[in-house]
């Protein structure tokens, strides 16, 4: 029975808090905030995502065409992420990144490439814009403020405070009521933002969420509840701590400031300014000289091959590998494949040799991601933001996640070819049937229509423009006939981005801090509140 | 009733705010709490309601100990702030509305706030309105109407006339009779001995912290209460002019 | 009166906690920002000298080739980090700060992104501007929102006006203390920045670092003045001090987000422009034309023959390109400036964007630079080509058959690394920063103004009780 008239009492004084609340000019100000600032950041968050879908559109297309290779040398996968539509709500660093990966045996990917920026003209730069979360942290945060600054100072001046204890009601009691009341009124205000944001999705029905997307927004929305409770706490704190509601807005004011603006750019400025990174150019300087060693090995090593009887060839460049050939000698084939055997386990070497420049660049990068990133845990709503970060798989770990998964792709289709002998194959650099290779005496004659009949009479002419001599094209030697190969037995990439409760795994640590300074706090203003001088 | 029992208060700068204070108001008994500002007065009310401990002896309210039963206690006692503020945006019935609730009366209707408002003297038109735009003396009125409304056998008040015009002043301590009439303990801290005379059944006078002086109403008929205060409070006695 | 006026309220607000507090924590951002920047700007200077030196290294051994080779070469200017960024960077890092060109044509600009990481979220760097922007502008909200309806809540409104002192005359009084309590607030931590500046030995002690610290403490006064003005007016926008704190806090909030959002989706849907997209498939199409409309043998190239008549073929239609695609890009360019300077004009209703746009003209950096540079390569472009062809005029084995991107039809010359003319950037000049500037200061004046004036008309008839 007295449980039940205890709960009433709190259910009484949370309702006075309430209605008190809504009469307040404080109460439309939350609304108009929300109004005047949502829509904005939500339709340009929108623009850039739409941006960069059409990036992604284009680039894919370019990809599907670049993966359909000829040969097994010029078969070097371009793998392009496509953006998730939950950046409309955080955009995290997935704005500052490409979304392509070209995998190259001579080369471990390091970070993605592709067009970084969102913005089309790069000016636009210039003007830092909110995403929909920074947005929330701020309008909730400030919200939360206003109106548990005074929960204790403000009845106390008023002189309320002292006229509800002169009842028998607990203090405990006062303090739950008047929270629980100040939480449903900041609960439309929340409810208001997400709605306003979900409203103005509606105006583009080409963007739309899978149902896992779904679940992450809301999860999105359950913690956003933590951090509005987190943030009254903290309210709540200064004000049972000080005895003036003029103190109390001030130090309020302060912390705010210091939260939303100081701690996150002063987090990411110490770390800009005091770890040192060095610059790409000069790691690349490093990548280009062990490029040249690796350039001279194969040198040398071609010249221990033995000559060929004919060099005469049509090519297709590869950026990553021996070039594609046609129409060339038996001995010019055979030579090549040779070469191959040595060369391209080596570029394979050559590449982990790389990587370990590439892995203490971008090992610094990482670590100064990573102190920023604490540091900047100085500011619940920097903790509150980074998780949401992590639902909408925005932040730096879901792209470390996939650069990753690319590198084990990598190393699978490398042990693909390796297993399928594809380096000593005639299959890695040419289509052509091998029992059609030619010796150059046939070449020869075969170019001159039978007029020359062997190489030693060609060179006997000395004419520099020995092409005048060939009536026919290179036999063997059109590309273009080639069709694409068939890669249905090369291992795919299937990315695989970390699910809803691998994210909430990862955020875990991040919901608990919040929760437990939430914890502590409130335990701290209990106390401080059973001993507040009321008078 | 109330009691307090060698009722000490020393602050942690030794400041002595109230010295073993004795005193017993029984049932149906007006008594007031005269002295200077600074005197103690406010912190013997203080005291009484727990909104600070005791550094010696006790406060009882109809027989409970304030410190070891304060919610408890807090059942029997009704109290009218110095100063009523409330709470602005809301009308007075809504203020009267949440400290019945809170002080145990639920089942009250509209109708029994009106009429407890116009038993103090409250406009009709008033009711409804926002306590903001209230004079002082209108908020003293609704102050005194939720201290009567919860209906407890004692009442504390804080220098419920400062401020009032004699009027308002004379209606307020008429309803605080009838209260004492129904049979209610009423302790009042004030500054007005020309009020004194006409309603108190005793007068006590506190002078730093301690309670120098307690007379019963046909005592200071006799005497001039006025003479009495001011040699207490060795002052000047103002010569008739 | 008016001297009481204001020494009594200043005099207040350094006693209050307000002052205090924002003081304490302005000094530790000017402090730390300070430091940091040191250690920032050595390294950024580091690797922009190892970049250039290395750079450097190239071109000796372009030289070695031929000054066909050194002309038809697309370079990259990559502008050099700025000394003044301890006091505004004016987002320089995030805007383009490198242009490619060569003897011909300036091609495109970009951002050069390689020292910067980008796992780290867009952030604000800790110099003066950011201090001002953000901290001094709160602070003097703070201090300001409750001069007129604070003072009215204290009832001590109406003792000071039963005094023979006019509104008007009481107004401004309170302004000025307001302005110079800011002012007080912000100078020491100005001076510890510069003590550490100057101790770290990176500043270079000469006129413009003078001009540009003193222009940039007179913008930042006209900005603590234009905000002053708001706080005042708010304090006289509501008889309730908790509305007034309400009214600025909601303004600020206003001018610090709303007004870059207001700006993108201005130039995304009121100022729109062709997409990179659009215009790279216009330059293609272009080119194709030209390329079906070229003579049979424009596209033979004889490694060995600089006079191989088809060499004139292929570098008209080689030039031809270049054209098109040059003046396609142009316009695109154009078209970018002026989206670009539409959507900041939109901003100036914030005088936190105004003191920005003063602050980037002063330290002649950000868009301005930009601005500078591009057309200063423009003309060096074209003294570059004329020393080329110059030189290339001289050598019999050239047909003079220009082409811009390609080795085939110009002179092989060598040339010695010392004779060749470098593209040296040249900083705007102190008038010029002024002439760019004097838009905003004049703006942030106006906004004082206007607003004191409006403050004083709602003042006259503000009920005091």
């Amino acid at each position: 029975m007295k449980k039940y008239k205890n709960q009433v009492m709190i259910l009484r004084i949370a309702s006075k808090e309430l209605f008190h609340n809504i009469s307040t000019p404080r109460f439309i100000t939350g609304f108009v905030l929300c109004l005047l600032l949502i829509p904005f950041s939500i339709v340009i968050s929108i623009n850039e995502y739409r941006s960069k879908v059409s990036v992604y559109q284009t680039e894919q297309k370019r990809a599907d065409e670049e993966n359909l290779a000829k040969v097994y040398s010029a078969y070097r996968p371009v793998i392009v992420k496509n953006p998730t539509p939950l950046s409309i709500f955080a955009r995290g660093v997935s704005y500052n990144l490409g979304n392509r990966v070209k995998i190259l045996f001579s080369d471990i990917p390091m970070m993605s490439e592709g067009k970084a920026e969102s913005r089309d003209n790069p000016f636009l730069n210039r003007f830092f814009t909110f995403d929909f979360v920074s947005m929330l942290i701020i309008i909730i945060s400030l919200m939360a403020f206003l109106f548990t600054y005074d929960i204790c100072t403000g009845e106390r001046e008023t002189g309320t405070l002292k006229m509800m204890l002169a009842n028998p009601v607990s203090r405990a009691l006062v303090l739950s009521g008047k929270m629980l009341g100040t939480f449903f009124t900041l609960i439309p205000m929340l409810l208001f933002s997400f709605g306003l944001c979900i409203l103005v999705l509606l105006f583009y029905p080409d963007i739309h969420f899978t149902s896992s997307e779904w679940v992450r927004i809301v999860i999105i929305f359950l913690l956003s509840m933590v951090f509005l409770v987190l943030f009254m706490v903290i309210g709540l704190f200064v004000s049972s701590r000080v005895r003036h509601s003029g103190t109390s807005i001030v130090i309020c004011l302060v912390l705010w400031i210091m939260f939303l603006f100081i701690v996150p750019n002063l987090a990411n400025y110490s770390a800009k300014s005091f770890v040192k990174t060095g610059s790409v150019e000069n790691l690349n300087f490093d990548i280009l000289e062990i490029e040249k060693e690796f350039n001279t090995k194969v040198g040398e090593y071609d010249k221990k091959l033995p000559q060929t009887d004919w060099g005469m060839a049509n090519t297709r460049f590869n950026t990553d590998g021996p070039s594609a050939i046609a129409g060339a000698s038996k001995s010019s084939f055979e030579k090549e494949r040779l070469m191959n055997i040595f060369s391209e386990p080596l570029r394979v070497d050559y590449a982990d040799r790389k990587w370990s420049f590439r892995k203490a660049y971008i090992t610094k990068i990482e670590r100064q991601q990573k102190i920023a990133r604490y540091l900047s845990f100085l500011s619940p709503s920097e903790i509150f933001k980074e998780s949401v970060n992590g639902l909408c798989a925005t932040n730096a770990e879901s792209h470390y996640n996939f650069l990753d998964q690319i590198r084990n792709y990598r190393e699978e289709l490398i042990r693909y070819y390796e297993v399928e002998k594809l380096f000593n194959s005639y299959l890695y650099f040419t289509q052509q049937d091998p029992k059609s290779f030619m010796t150059g005496d046939e070449i020869v004659n075969t170019l001159t229509n039978g007029e020359i009949k062997t190489v030693a009479d060609l060179y006997a002419k000395n004419d520099p423009w020995i092409f005048n001599y060939f009536k026919k094209p290179i036999p063997n030697g059109d590309m273009d006939v080639w069709k694409p190969m068939d890669l249905s037995k090369l291992p795919k990439f299937d990315y695989r981005p970390a699910n809803v409760l691998d994210d909430i795994r990862h955020s875990l640590l991040h919901i608990g801090v919040l929760i437990t300074l939430l914890l502590v706090l409130f335990y701290f203003s209990y106390r401080s509140f059973i001993r507040y001088d009321v008078r | 009733m109330l009691q307090a029992i060698d009722l000490t208060k020393r602050y942690e700068d030794q400041q002595l705010a109230l010295d073993a204070l004795n005193l017993e108001i029984k049932e149906g008994e007006i008594f007031f709490l005269l002295g200077a500002n600074g005197a103690g007065k406010t912190t013997t009310i203080n005291l009484f309601l727990n909104f600070i401990e005791p550094t010696g002896g006790k406060a009882l309210i109809n027989g409970i100990d304030v410190t070891k039963e304060p919610l408890e206690s807090k059942k029997y006692v009704s109290y009218v702030s110095e100063n009523v503020m409330l709470y602005g945006n809301f009308t007075a019935r809504q203020n009267l509305d949440f400290f019945a609730k809170l002080g145990g009366k639920t089942n009250l209707t509209k109708e029994d706030y009106y009429m407890r408002m116009r038993e103090v003297g409250l406009q009709e038109d008033a009711f409804e309105k926002k306590l903001k735009t209230f004079s002082k003396g209108m908020r003293q009125k609704v102050g005194l109407t939720i201290a009567i409304i919860k209906d407890a056998p004692n009442i504390l008040l804080d220098e419920p006339t400062a401020g009032l015009d004699p009027k308002a002043a004379a209606e307020l301590l008429q309803i605080l009779v009838n209260q004492k009439r129904q049979g209610k303990s009423i302790l009042m801290c004030t500054h007005d001995i020309f009020r004194a005379k006409n309603i108190a059944d005793r007068v006590g006078i506190m002078k730093e912290g301690r309670l120098v002086m307690v007379r019963t109403r046909e005592e200071f008929m006799e005497d001039d209460l006025e003479k009495i205060y001011m040699d207490y409070m060795q002052e000047m006695v103002i010569e008739k002019v | 009166m008016l001297k009481t006026i204001i020494l009594t309220d200043i005099k207040q607000n350094i006693q209050s906690l307000k002052l205090q507090i924002t003081f304490v924590i302005m000094l530790v951002v000017f402090t730390v920002g300070s430091i940091a920047y040191v250690f920032q700007y050595r390294n950024a200077l580091e690797d922009y000298r190892k970049y250039s030196s290395k750079m450097q290294d190239e071109l000796k051994m372009k030289a070695d080739i031929n000054i066909t080779k050194l002309a038809v070469e697309k370079k990259d200017y990559l502008f050099s980090p700025l000394l003044n960024g301890f006091i505004d960077d004016a987002k320089s890092q995030f805007i383009p700060n490198n242009i490619k060109y060569n003897a011909y044509n300036v091609y495109e600009y970009s951002i050069n992104r390689k020292t910067s990481n980008p796992y780290l979220f867009l952030s604000n760097e800790l110099n003066w501007g950011f201090i001002l922007s953000i901290l001094t502008s709160f602070a003097v909200l703070l201090l300001s929102y409750n001069a007129i309806s604070g003072e009215r809540e204290l009832q001590t409104l109406k003792l000071i006006l039963s005094n023979s002192v006019s509104r008007g005359v009481f107004l401004f009084g309170k302004y000025l203390s307001i302005v110079i309590s800011g002012v007080l607030m912000v100078l020491p931590g100005l001076l510890v920045s510069l003590i550490i500046l100057l101790l770290s030995g990176i500043l270079k002690v000469n006129t413009l670092l003078a001009f540009q610290i003193t222009g940039f403490m007179v913008a930042a006064t006209l900005f603590i003045s234009a905000i002053s003005a708001l706080g005042l007016f708010c304090s006289v926008a509501s008889r309730s001090a908790t509305v007034s704190l309400l009214i600025s806090l909601s303004l600020w909030s206003v001018f610090l987000i709303f007004s870059p959002n207001l700006a993108v989706f201005a130039a995304d849907q009121l100022f729109k422009i062709k997409n990179s997209e659009t215009v790279q498939s216009e330059v293609n199409m272009a080119s194709d034309a030209i390329n079906k409309a070229a003579p049979e043998g424009s596209w033979s190239m004889n490694g060995n023959d600089p006079f191989f008549e088809r060499h004139e073929l292929r570098a008209k239609n080689v030039t031809d390109l270049m054209n098109s695609e040059k003046q396609i890009k142009d316009e695109w360019y154009n078209n970018q400036f002026g989206q670009y300077e539409k959507a900041s004009r939109v901003t100036y209703i914030s005088p936190i964007s105004l003191l920005g746009m003063v602050s980037e003209s002063l330290m002649g950096s950000g868009y301005p630079r930009f601005r500078k540079n591009w057309s200063d390569l423009h003309t060096f472009q074209n003294q570059f080509l004329t020393w080329f062809k110059a030189l290339d005029a001289k050598d019999p084995k050239s047909p003079h058959w220009y082409n811009p991107y390609e080795d085939v039809s110009t002179s092989r010359q060598k040339i010695k690394f010392e004779e060749i003319p470098i593209y040296t950037e040249r900083m705007m000049t102190i008038p010029q920063r002024l002439t760019t500037a004097l838009p905003g200061i004049m703006l942030l004046v106006v906004y004082s103004f206007l607003l004191f004036g409006i403050t004083v008309v709602m003042f006259n008839r503000y009920d005091v009780r």
